[in-house]
């Protein structure tokens, strides 16, 4: 069986037809590995996540992620492929109009799971990132650190084999972002393939894992 | 799990309407009078039915006959006639110059004249058949008159053409006026929830974008409307259909014998047209909402 669970192939992603955002970019990322995409804001590295997730489109080249070839998919395709992806978006994407509970189940309401279910995932969820008392708070009684955890929660609820996060440790401390960290950390054991990309690689050195690092659209070192 | 996605769009739809109602009140008022309009327009079109079968006068044909015709003669023509356009006939009434005298003889304010005119030892009054037809279809009713004329003992025909094309073109404009009516007041009522659902999608933008991000189907972000779409048509067809229904009382209560017949009322919807309305609501409420839905998603990437 095929290890390899994310692969691009010569994949070049312009906006409007002028900026390079992905230049002729290869790589693979097998099953159940914890990748950190590092590198400078602007490098490159939120289109390569966003790519991965179906989010945005290849201008040329392919790119595979569980042995689909997103490329030859129709934009509702690469939908339902996102329903087992978690993405942890840089800007958190949380809805402010209800609460913590209501935010982390999203994910399990697509997915159609019951009442009961939905309940279990969630405290299960919310008990992961530490979050339990906050389960009926609105998400601005939460601090900065506690809504990219909330963000967190929404991507894992729902097992995915894959998780994408966007800048988790943007705007917090050095602590936070380590906690944060730790929480990939037990996801990764947890079987789960992960991508994390941050633009400030000193916090990755304690980590040991596959450091990509981009720039221009293009892999440096 | 489809039955679970049923039951979270329901109660979300549920939810959002409950918690705001003041702020779907404005949507509900227009949807109620443009259902009434439709429900009013259904009335006249029952109304229109019955005093078209029971109130209106549809021509005659008055053949007169040869003096020496017989009852056998009578049925021949009869049993044509119905053989030609069974619909198209009411009823025959034939009066024998004889019974035409003695009409005329009972007749205190006409006896005289029969009796100045020396009917009674030479009986003029020709033998008549009156077809009572039951339509105003001009090429059919000029058909019947050939095909009577064929009679050798029919001596003349005669039907009111001018009033049978009155009539006609009066019945035609009420039918077509009620059904383009209807198909008027659907489209702007389509277009109107088409309108609001594209409102409430614009409302909700963040949350669609994010369940977008995340997965959501064009079916998931379409459940909750639907059930929030047909949620507020009922609601509103039911105000909008018990407010022309206490119009129709009180309009009933007035007399309008003069002009459409002394029995003339305006004629509820049956449970059967309740039934069909509800679901024609139901009908369109789900294509506003694919409709809506279709064009909004077709133009919108979440990023």
């Amino acid at each position: 069986m095929n290890n390899q669970i994310i692969s691009f192939e010569q994949v070049y992603k312009t906006y409007n037809g002028q900026v390079n955002a992905i230049d002729n970019l290869s790589l693979t990322i097998e099953r159940g590995e914890l990748v950190f995409l590092a590198g400078p804001s602007g490098a490159g590295k939120s289109t390569i996540l966003k790519l991965i997730a179906g989010i945005e489109s290849v201008s040329n080249g392919r790119i595979i992620v569980n042995n689909i070839d997103l490329a030859e998919t129709s934009q509702n395709h690469r939908t339902f492929i996102r329903q087992h992806i978690g993405f942890i978006f840089q800007d958190h994407k949380i809805l402010f109009d209800r609460n913590v509970f209501d935010n982390v189940r999203l994910p399990l309401d697509i997915l159609g799971y019951t009442k009961q279910e939905i309940h279990t995932r969630v405290e299960q969820a919310l008990a992961h990132v530490g979050l339990s008392d906050k389960i009926n708070c609105m998400p601005e009684q939460l601090s900065g650190g506690e809504q990219q955890r909330l963000c967190i929660a929404r991507a894992v609820v729902h097992k995915p084999k894959i998780l994408l996060a966007d800048e988790p440790t943007a705007n917090l401390d050095r602590d936070n972002a380590l906690k944060i960290l730790e929480l990939f950390k037990n996801f990764h054991r947890a079987g789960a393939t992960i991508v994390i990309s941050a633009h400030d690689e000193s916090i990755l050195s304690d980590y040991g894992k596959r450091i990509i690092r981009v720039l221009n659209g293009q892999f440096r070192g | 799990m489809l039955l679970n996605k049923q039951i979270r769009a329901l109660s979300v739809a549920s939810k959002k309407i409950i918690r705001h109602p003041f702020e779907h009140l404005m949507n509900m008022t227009i949807l109620s009078l443009l259902i009434g309009v439709i429900v009013f327009v259904l009335i006249i079109n029952n109304t229109n039915l019955k005093w078209q079968n029971n109130d209106v006068n549809y021509p005659q044909i008055m053949v007169s006959l040869a003096d020496n015709v017989s009852n056998k003669d009578v049925s021949r023509v009869q049993v044509a006639v119905s053989g030609f356009s069974p619909k198209a006939i009411k009823g025959f009434q034939y009066i024998s110059k004889e019974d035409a005298l003695k009409e005329l003889q009972a007749d205190s304010q006409l006896k005289d004249i029969s009796s100045e005119i020396n009917l009674e030892s030479n009986n003029t009054l020709p033998n008549i058949l009156i077809i009572n037809t039951n339509t105003t279809n001009t090429k059919i009713l000029e058909q019947l008159k050939n095909k009577i004329s064929g009679f050798d003992f029919v001596k003349a025909i005669e039907l009111d053409e001018t009033y049978s094309n009155k009539l006609a073109s009066l019945l035609s404009f009420i039918n077509d006026a009620t059904y383009y009516l209807l198909i008027f007041f659907s489209i702007c009522l389509i277009l109107v929830l088409y309108t609001f659902i594209r409102l409430q999608m614009f409302q909700n933008k963040e949350e669609i974008s994010v369940s977008r991000l995340i997965g959501a189907s064009d079916l998931f972000i379409m459940r909750p409307l639907v059930y929030y779409t047909i949620i507020q048509v009922i609601i509103s067809g039911l105000i909008g259909y018990l407010g022309v229904s206490w119009l129709i009382a009180s309009i009933n209560g007035l007399s309008f014998g003069i002009n459409l017949g002394s029995n003339f009322h305006f004629i509820m919807l049956n449970k059967i047209q309740i039934i069909q309305l509800i679901l024609t609501l139901i009908v369109f409420s789900i294509f506003a909402v694919f409709f809506a839905v279709m064009a909004v998603l077709r133009r919108y990437h979440p990023r």
